[in-house]
């Protein structure tokens, strides 16, 4: 079982969440936030036990809302952190000598989970998309430190800060965090599959928040956080079109503090949490069969 | 008082290590007087009722006179109470104020023990991810591989650069195509899985 709780924030997608649907394949213990005139379609979809419905719809603000609700939900339970998925993700990878082969996902966030519970100022967790791990740079690096986190996020409770923002909210959320000093851990190791939400889904913020891809609205959205910190980030031209720049390394260069009352003399060199790699088909490459033979 | 004349005490629960019994004898020998600020307490008999380490110390330390209080007149309950409380540490330390005030060594060394908190230098910032990766899934980078990048003007030149060479491709994007040399077929990921 999970440590913390799950929340997956998801609107207009009940014929397809795929986050839930692959969490509960993998024995995840979650809970899908939607709004209430969805609540039975969801329940159709994934069953009552995996649904809770939010007291408010249609705000016209994005998802922050959903996931201030998700927060102080799991304040009132008596947790210490939770976490907050998008509803896009299909997949979570483990990745190892350059492969990012399939993981439970259940393990993967247990991993997690043990890992930022090690440190007393570790504001935020999360995976990095499996497409931004890529060969030479971060594939080199278990995780990172003290950079943007994104939509699969494990966030300690305490916190005095919350979502606010219509767009770029995790941006900010993460400035929020680094500028008090709390550090923020993307991690490489494990990384998580997300399908485009522009290209391929219909429902969430694509038809409130990013209708039509209009450059005006791209400019918007980057001034928006530029106004609300200026020290650190820019509004430039990349990719061919208006971006928000923070140069996360120079700003924030403060470490992790190691948990005193966590038994760092027994952790033995490697610990696996049971991971044990599996064919779930025909293994039909040379490098595969090899990798699967020396794992087993 | 002679201390040939003093008798250790059998019953005594308390036990010694053998480092920690070493830091007493030195902790003696650097500061005697405090033995008369904090003598050893003995009964009527001459029996050892609280300092029953200290005594062994002063021995091994070459002492022969030490100072002494009776404690006469006490029923052998009151006796065995006042052994056990002479020992209970009722506090706590506060090692907030012990990290910031006191000197760490001098403080190990004269007998304190300090918490098993791994190696306490590690307790300031730490930003090395690559010593953080303990008691974690093994993670193996590849090795990273050579690259030759051809650049084509146009579609045709591409074609037949490909045509020519007999190239197989892993990925044919809109504009990059990328191959191996020798040619390995792309790999199927989704015939694993950790679980």
């Amino acid at each position: 079982m999970n440590k913390y709780p799950i929340y997956i924030v998801s609107k207009g997608r009940w014929e397809n969440p795929l986050t839930a649907k692959f969490f509960k394949a993998d024995g995840v213990k979650f809970k899908v936030l939607v709004e209430p005139q969805e609540y039975d379609n969801y329940c159709q979809s994934l069953g009552k036990d995996y649904v809770m419905a939010l007291p408010f719809s249609n705000l016209g603000v994005g998802s922050y809302p959903a996931r201030n609700f998700a927060w102080e939900d799991s304040i009132k339970n008596g947790y210490a952190r939770h976490w907050v998925f998008d509803d896009n993700i299909n997949k979570i990878r483990r990745v190892f000598q350059g492969k990012k082969i399939p993981c439970n996902a259940l393990i993967a966030i247990k991993v997690l989970e043990d890992f930022t519970d090690r440190y007393v100022n570790v504001g935020i967790t999360g995976f990095n998309y499996s497409t931004f791990v890529v060969p030479g740079s971060s594939d080199k690096k278990p995780f990172y430190l003290n950079v943007h986190a994104y939509s699969a996020m494990l966030m300690r409770n305490d916190m005095p800060f919350r979502w606010r923002m219509k767009y770029n909210e995790d941006v900010d959320l993460c400035l929020q965090v680094l500028e008090n000093k709390l550090c923020t851990l993307l991690f490489n190791a494990f990384t998580v599959d997300k399908t485009s939400t522009a290209a391929k889904m219909k429902g969430g913020n694509q038809t409130e928040l990013y209708q039509g891809n209009n450059p005006l609205k791209k400019v918007q959205k980057a001034r928006s956080l530029e106004e609300i910190w200026p020290q650190y980030v820019k509004v430039i031209f990349r990719f061919n079109r208006p971006h928000h720049y923070v140069d996360w390394k120079k700003h924030f260069t403060h470490g992790l503090i190691r948990n005193p009352n966590f038994n760092w003399q027994e952790l033995e060199k490697v610990n696996d949490f049971g991971l044990k790699l599996k064919a779930k088909k025909e293994i039909k490459n040379e490098g595969l069969r090899k990798l699967f033979k020396n794992s087993n | 008082m002679l201390i040939q004349e003093i008798k250790s005490n059998p019953n005594n629960p308390r036990i010694i290590k053998d480092h920690k019994f070493k830091q007493l004898v030195k902790s003696i020998q650097d500061f005697p007087q405090m033995l008369e600020l904090r003598p050893i307490v003995i009964d009527e008999n001459n029996m050892v009722l609280g300092g029953n380490m200290r005594l062994k110390a002063c021995l091994e330390a070459g002492l022969t006179d030490v100072p002494v209080i009776h404690a006469n007149n006490l029923s052998e309950e009151k006796k065995k109470e006042f052994i056990v409380k002479d020992n209970v540490g009722y506090g706590e330390w506060d090692w907030d104020i012990l990290a910031n005030e006191w000197d760490t060594e001098l403080i190990t060394a004269w007998g304190l023990d300090i918490p098993n908190w791994g190696n306490i230098d590690k307790l300031s910032q730490v930003n090395s991810t690559d010593t953080e990766w303990i008691g974690m899934p093994e993670f193996e980078s590849k090795e990273d591989s050579l690259k030759i990048i051809i650049h084509f003007e146009f579609e045709a030149d591409r074609d037949e650069f490909a045509n020519k060479n007999e190239l197989e491709f892993i990925s044919k994007q809109q504009k990059t195509w990328s191959t191996t040399y020798p040619f390995k077929e792309k790999q199927d990921l989704s015939s694993l899985k950790y679980e």
